[in-house]
This record gives C-alpha cells, structure tokens and sequence, in this order.
C-alpha cells in the first residue's frame, strides 16, 4: 500500500491535472443515443436489417451537412447499410443477370456500372470458367466455407458496416464473419506481393472529401458475389467513399485483374447511415457448429 | 515461429480432418414457394448456427400417423434474435407451429416462413424468402 | 471543476488507490509519463498489442495457473489456482486429458471466448475513436472481432462463443463487463473451462508508453466456489510498419495455406 501510495503522491500533480481533465470532458454528452434495452430489441423496426429481411435496401433519407473530425476530414464513423438499385442483393450477383434468375435468386440490375452492358469483362477463359463454376461447383462459394470475402465483397454483405477513424486510420469491421479491415493514412507501404491475404492490404489517402483506398495482395480464392464471379490473386482494387451528407455515402470501385479480365471495371452504389438506434452489430460465429452440411445430405449438390 | 510451436503435428491433422465445408444455398434453389407447408408439431431441439439456424420438430404423419422428424431452415441467429427469438424461445416438447415452404427435392425439410409458440406468439424466422419481395423493382424494364 | 467533478476525480484516485495490485504492475508508469489522450480526454489505448514479451507469451494461452515474468498468472485466490468445485475440477481433468483433439482453439480453430482471446499469442489491436461509442478489438487469430459497447445492456436470451461486453470508464481504467457466454471455450490449453454462467470484469489500464495492464475477475456459479483474478501485461508492437496479418487455421485445408507465417513478410507483421 504504501508503495502505492508512494508512486500515487510522486506523480500527483501529473496525475490530478489529467484525472480532472478526464472529469471534465466525462460530462460530454453521448454522440449517439444509447439503443432501447431489454427484450424485443430490434423488434417492430422499420429498418430491414432489424425486421425480418436484411437483404433488403433501406430506404434513402436526406441527412444534414457532413460531419467533420477535428482535422477537417469527412467524420464517417458510425454504422452504415448499403443500398444498392432495388435491394441488397449485390451480394448474391454483382452482374445484371439479363431478366433471368440467377442462381435461384431473381433477376437483378446488379452493380457495375462500367461497363456499361452492366458485365464483368472475364477474358474468354475466364468467362468459359465462371459459367462451369455456377454450374457445377458453386461448394467453392467462399461465403459458404467461412472465408472472409475481401474486396470488394465485403463492402455489400448483410448485416452492417461499421467505421471508425482513430487517429491515422480508417478501421472498417463487418457483423458478416466477423471481418475487418485497418486502412492506415500515413502512406506507408504495401505489404509485399508475395503476401497474399483473405482481406487483402488496404491503404488509404483522402482526396479533398473521398477517401480513396487502394487494395492488394488478396488471394484467388475468395468469390466477388455468391454467383460465381471470380478473380485472382493478381486483382487490384481502387475504391472511393464520398459522403453525400450526413447519412449518405456515394460508394464506387474500380477492379482490374490482368489473368482473369480483359480490362478494368467498376461498380457503384450508395450507403445510408443507419438510423435506428436498435442496431447493434452482433456476434457471428460461422464454423462453430455449422449444420448444414450434415442436412443437406439429404439435399441434392448444388447444379 | 512461435505461433507454430503451440499447434502439434497431430493438432494439425486432426485439423485438416475435422473442418467442415458446406454448400451455402439461396432459398431459391432449396425450396418451393408454391409449396407451402404447416407443420405442427413438438420441438426436439434447435440448433442457433450460421448461416442458418435449424428448427427440429417432431410432427405426426397424417397418412400413416407415424411420429416423424422435419429440419426446419430459418434464418441466422442474429436476424432471429432481432426478431425476438431468444435461447429459451421453447422447450423441448413445446408445441410450434411452423409456416413454411417445403424443400424442392421432397425430403422432410422446410424453410420457416413464422414460428408459433405455445405463447400464442409469432415470430418471423429471418428467411430470406422474402427476396422475392424485392425481385420487381429490380427487374430490368421491358 | 464542480463539485461533482472534484468528487469523480477524488473517487477515481481512491479507487486506483484501493484496486491496484502490486503484482499487477508489471512495470511503473516511467517517471514524467503520462497517459497520451484521446480529444474526448479518455486514455488512449490504441494500437498493437499482444500479451508478455517474446520470449514468454506462449505460456500463457498453455496454462492459466502458470507463470508469467516469475509471477503467478492468477494473482487471486493467491496460490495461482482456479476455485473449481469438485466437479469443475473433475471435468478439467477430463478436458486434459483429450486436449490434443478437443481445445476448441488447438484443434479446432474455433472463437477462443474472453478472456483466452486476450492472451492468445497473436497480436490484436484495439481501436478506439474520441467520442465513439464502442472501442473494437481486433485479433491476427481467425480475424477475430470484439465490440465493445459503452451504450445499451447486455443480451437477454442468447448464449455468444465472445459473450457481450458493455464498458465504462473508472478513472483512466477501462472496465468491461462481459456475460452472455455458451459453455464451448476453454480458458487455455490445459482444459481450464467455464459453464455458461460465465461472467467477466475485464480492467484495461495504460501504465506506460508500451504497457497496459490487463486484469480480468472470473466469476462462474456452477463451476466455480469463488471469483478468480488474473493479470497480464499487454506489451504494444512498435516495429516500425507493425500490422495485422492472418491467422486462417480453419481455411489451411481448403488449399495454399495464406497465413504470414507461410509468407512472412518482416517488414509488416508476424
């Protein structure tokens, strides 16, 4: 005690001018409103991520001026939904699916935007593979063996997006298979190339008001969506956020991968903050104690 | 390196061997909207997985009235708990009543469309069936 | 200051006064130091940071009862053992015993539950942004994430491999309150286990420029007679480009093994 008592009075004027500081800004009031506890959470909620469906687009609501980090930088930290033409299902297929359904899910615009035709350029190979993979061997789905999907699939996965920006960085993390990513600003290095990673490796600048964050060293084995669109461990993605105002974000990425596309594309579509103070993002335990494997047995492999 | 030295040649292989891989699934390409099914029946137990949380409920056959065991697809436990399930929703041997669609191939298993508990209450099961719900507005224009 | 504030500032003094443990200094705050802050005024605990130095932060995720820096892990009960009841301890020895097929992190890749995510020897980050209301953890293990909520209440009808964790600060300290466990982690390598029950007082406290000690009280009612304490040094990482990198253990199988430890790359990681 006294050794404490000791090292507590030596550093004490240090000590009651930091604790006071601490005392003081403790009285600063919650940025966001604390969700509804006890039971029903979520429960009766407008927003489909808490109300039956979280494949579905939340609506679109006009916010107030973008907020701002002490340095003048676009405040992007808090929990985001995307909100893709029609509804969320950019996850299942990124492509425009030409009317048809497409591995049973309906038809969809999808999300690339360039090019135009709204395809993924594959190079003939390429193309030759992504139809036998939907055809006969969607069990290399990634999402399916709990792989974390990289980029950019994991930007429109269910369940939320959540942002914060500690000092120097962007962290992004992910209720879908509990993923992550950190996106430092201080221009340091790629890792090497010889490193290949499930999330790949993230850098990050901002262009006046768009963070631009550049994305190497992924590995080949992660799908683009659930419909059998693929890439290599040579993709290399360039994505840009801009917020639109407080609740909206203009999202876009450009993906390029010599041995699998003929040239680059791009996707785009928005985020809408959400909104509803219920959200909180969830644990998502994935290999632990799976069972589908053991029910579909008794269902037919995937054609 | 260090990290390896804590997992054994035979942690390893016991790894290797035990790993699941599974085939994900849409609604679409499992089950039947155009069949829908009630089930009533006693709970035997649930499992509260990813992707898909299983209801199993133990429901008489009408035609041979035989005691039979259904698996009952819902959604993840996230998106059921935010639709109010929680761990002790029933016990085994409560009566549910499930809502549903039957699956393609003719096997004793479902997608939950609700769930009725002996409460009176019922819950949506998170399928995402609902999808269909969206399909308009993202059809291409004629 | 109010008055208010002047009694918060002589409670959080008093109680850094009451609660610190000697054995849970691993090393003093250096003279001069003090705790680099965040523009809300908390404490900032951000960066990477794993458990011990080098040469020991392996033995810990092996035995919660061993040693760590010649001090016993568990600083309380004082003989460095977990209070099991009989049966506790009956079922330990049983895990033991089948460890090589059945640690739910060894053998299986499964969530290591906390506090055993904690001190698993791999580098983990904590994030943590002024005004925001959570801090996240980040771990090079599985890519594991911890959420921790400054806002709203525990779970009240789900069992989580990680439990759910609501914090506050106490002083300079981060005081998290983790409950809604399953029974499936262990608490380490030896077959230390836990019934859902489970219930844990984690302290996170920045003594230094490359230290926080981390505290953790264990409460179990089915398994425990009493409370059980433990302490630990987070030591932060400041190689020079220090990240993250991926510890895939359940993926190793599908195909070429994408761990750093297979491409190591110095420059950034381990």
């Amino acid at each position: 005690m006294k050794r404490i008592t000791s090292l507590i009075c030596f550093e004490r004027a240090i000590c009651t001018v930091a604790l006071a500081a601490a005392c003081l800004v403790q009285t600063a009031p919650a940025q966001t409103p604390a969700p509804a506890p006890g039971p029903g959470r979520g429960v009766g909620s407008t927003n489909p991520l808490l109300n039956g469906n979280p494949y579905i687009s939340p609506a679109e609501v006009k916010g107030g001026p973008v907020k701002r980090l002490p340095d003048g930088k676009p405040d992007l930290q808090g929990y985001w939904s995307q909100r893709t033409i029609g509804n969320s299902m950019s996850m299942f297929s990124v492509q425009q699916t030409d009317g048809r359904p497409a591995q049973g899910i309906p038809p969809t615009k999808g999300i690339v935007v360039d090019p135009p035709d709204g395809h993924i350029p594959y190079q003939d190979w390429a193309a030759k593979k992504h139809d036998d993979l939907g055809a006969n061997h969607m069990i290399e789905e990634s999402d399916a063996s709990c792989l974390p999907g990289g980029f950019p699939h994991s930007m429109y996965t269910p369940f939320g997006l959540h942002i914060i920006q500690p000092p120097g960085q962007v962290v992004m993390t992910w209720e879908f298979m509990h993923s992550y990513r950190v996106i430092p600003l201080d221009g340091r290095p790629h890792v090497s190339p010889a490193t290949h990673l499930y999330m790949g490796d993230s850098r990050g600048h901002w262009e006046g008001d768009t963070l631009v964050i550049d994305v190497t060293s992924q590995v080949g084995r992660t799908w683009i969506d659930q419909s059998a669109d693929f890439h290599s461990d040579a993709i290399h993605v360039v994505e840009r956020i801009t917020p639109i105002d407080s609740n909206n974000l203009s999202y876009e990425a450009t993906i390029e991968d010599p041995k699998v596309y003929t040239r680059p594309w791009k996707i785009a579509y928005f985020y809408s903050r959400i909104l509803d103070a219920k959200y909180e993002p969830m644990e998502f335990a994935c290999i632990e104690g799976e069972v589908d494997n053991t029910v579909n047995e008794r269902v037919p492999a995937q054609k | 390196m260090g990290i390896r030295g804590i997992i054994t040649a035979a942690g390893f292989a016991v790894l290797l061997a035990s790993a699941p891989v599974w085939a994900h699934h849409s609604f679409a390409a499992e089950f039947d909207s155009n069949q829908p099914v009630t089930l009533t029946g006693k709970l035997v137990k649930m499992d509260w997985v990813n992707p898909h949380s299983w209801v199993h409920i133990e429901v008489v056959n009408k035609e041979t009235g035989q005691p039979e065991v259904w698996d009952v697809e819902t959604g993840p436990p996230n998106t059921l708990y935010r639709n109010g399930w929680r761990k002790d929703f029933a016990k085994p041997g409560d009566e549910l009543v499930i809502v549903g669609t039957r699956a393609k191939n003719g096997t004793r298993t479902a997608n939950a469309r609700t769930v009725k508990t002996p409460d009176g209450k019922t819950m949506l099961a998170g399928s995402s069936e609902n999808l269909n719900a969206g399909a308009p507005s993202s059809a291409p224009a004629k | 200051m109010t008055i208010q504030g002047a009694a918060f500032c002589a409670a959080s003094v008093l109680s850094a006064v009451l609660f610190a443990h000697p054995a849970a200094a691993q090393t003093k705050p250096p003279k001069g130091w003090t705790v680099p802050r965040l523009a809300d005024g908390k404490p900032d605990l951000n960066g990477i940071w794993e458990v011990g130095a080098k040469e020991t932060r392996t033995k810990v995720d092996a035995d919660l009862e061993g040693k760590i820096g010649g001090k016993n892990i568990i600083v309380d009960p004082p003989n460095g053992k977990i209070p099991y009841k009989p049966e506790g301890l009956a079922k330990k020895k049983e895990n033991f015993a089948v460890r090589a097929k059945s640690d739910p992190v060894v053998a299986k890749c499964f969530q290591p539950g906390v506090p055993r995510l904690m001190y698993l020897p791999y580098p983990l980050q904590i994030v943590q942004a002024a005004g925001q209301p959570t801090i996240a953890i980040l771990s090079q293990y599985v890519h594991m994430l911890r959420n921790i909520f400054f806002t709203g209440e525990h779970l009240d009808g789900l069992d989580l491999w990680g439990g759910d964790s609501r914090a506050h600060w106490d002083g300079d300290t981060l005081v998290v309150d983790v409950a809604d466990f399953n029974d499936q982690t262990w608490f380490d390598q030896a077959g230390n286990h836990h019934s859902d029950a489970l219930h844990v007082v984690e302290r996170f406290t920045r003594i230094g420029p490359e230290t926080i000690t981390y505290e953790a009280t264990i409460e179990d009612s089915k398994t425990l007679t009493r409370p059980f304490k433990i302490s630990l040094p987070l030591t932060l990482h400041t190689e020079k480009n220090f990240q993250l990198m991926e510890y895939e253990c359940y993926a190793m199988k599908q195909g070429p093994s994408i761990t750093a430890g297979d491409k190591p790359d110095p420059e950034h990681g381990r």
